[in-house]
């Protein structure tokens, strides 16, 4: 009986070896996959906005280059009527000439940046001394914002 | 007899699960390695963006030849022409002396019928990759 006994601790080692291992290697593999997927959404995150941000510089190069077209019509239109030369211009290019309620003239034009964002720009035009000073520039989103509903208890 | 065959299997056992505690903590490990550079990646990137966009930031607000540019050239960049450095050390922290990682931008300017298109490409470069790079255009109208 007193051998028996003695002999019950190597039994229980024997399965416990396994087990405590098993266990091990479960625990390493988990934290070892759930830090490479946190990692990686990371790094796609950054990527996603990293696109962002170089598509939106690239819209505003893109919108720089509108406004130095729009000033280029009105300094070539020499001795002749610069305001028709920018109205030739908006009927080519996508530009849309307003009229204020003062008589002063805006020009707008949209650049898109993504399939929901595009950067809206508009310029008040001086005719006179055939120059234009930017009174917008804004990025404006297509989709709406869409609140989360919480339901709360009304008490 | 049957306590020297309960400790061979014990021994085969630790054995057994020695060898295959080495080969899945390989695995592993590689696992953890992938993660942290990834992240490290990561980390690169964030700060490329945020330090280009900073700068691109500061040459479009100071149209690259007001006083704000000149100061901000000066108090963070090595300048050769037209083209302004700034060294980073491994933290990404401001280094006087040239780095693996730097920050370069290069001016470029275009006469136009009534104005100038200053022309800026910024690029974050870690160990010769280019990490993020942008283009800024301003067009600036003559006095």
């Amino acid at each position: 009986m007193a051998l028996k006994n003695k002999n019950t601790p190597v039994t229980m080692s024997a399965g416990i070896t396994s087990i405590l291992m098993v266990f091990v290697v479960l625990c390493f593999t988990t934290f070892g996959v759930l830090s490479y997927l946190s990692a990686d959404a990371d790094l796609k995150l950054s990527k996603k906005a990293a696109q962002n941000t170089v598509r939106f510089y690239a819209a505003d190069c893109l919108a720089e280059e509108k406004l130095a077209v729009i000033h280029a019509a009105m300094k070539e239109a020499g001795d002749k009527d610069a305001l028709k030369a920018v109205e030739d211009l908006s009927k080519t290019e996508d530009f849309s000439l307003l009229q204020n309620s003062n008589g002063t003239y805006q020009i707008q034009f949209t650049v898109p940046v993504s399939d929901t964002q595009w950067l809206e720009v508009a310029a008040a035009l001086n005719f006179e001394s055939r120059r234009y000073t930017v009174k917008q520039r804004r990025l404006v989103t297509a989709v709406d914002w869409e609140e989360d509903e919480i339901t709360v208890w009304p008490g | 007899m049957n306590g020297k065959s309960k400790a061979h299997v014990f021994l085969m056992e630790i054995i057994i699960a020695i060898l295959f505690f080495s080969i899945a903590a390989a695995v592993t490990l590689q696992l953890f390695v992938r993660a942290r550079q990834q992240s490290q990646d990561s980390v690169d990137l964030n700060t490329a963006v945020i330090k280009t966009q900073n700068i691109a930031e500061v040459f479009k607000a100071s149209d690259s030849v007001g006083e704000n540019w000149v100061s901000f050239c000066e108090e963070n960049f090595v300048r050769d022409g037209e083209d302004y450095t700034a060294y980073y050390n491994e933290d990404w922290f401001p280094s006087k002396d040239a780095t693996e990682r730097y920050v370069q931008v290069e001016i470029k300017r275009e006469a136009q019928t009534g104005g100038t298109m200053i022309t800026a490409d910024i690029s974050c470069v870690k160990n010769e990759n280019i990490l993020y790079s942008l283009q800024i255009k301003r067009y600036l109208l003559n006095q």
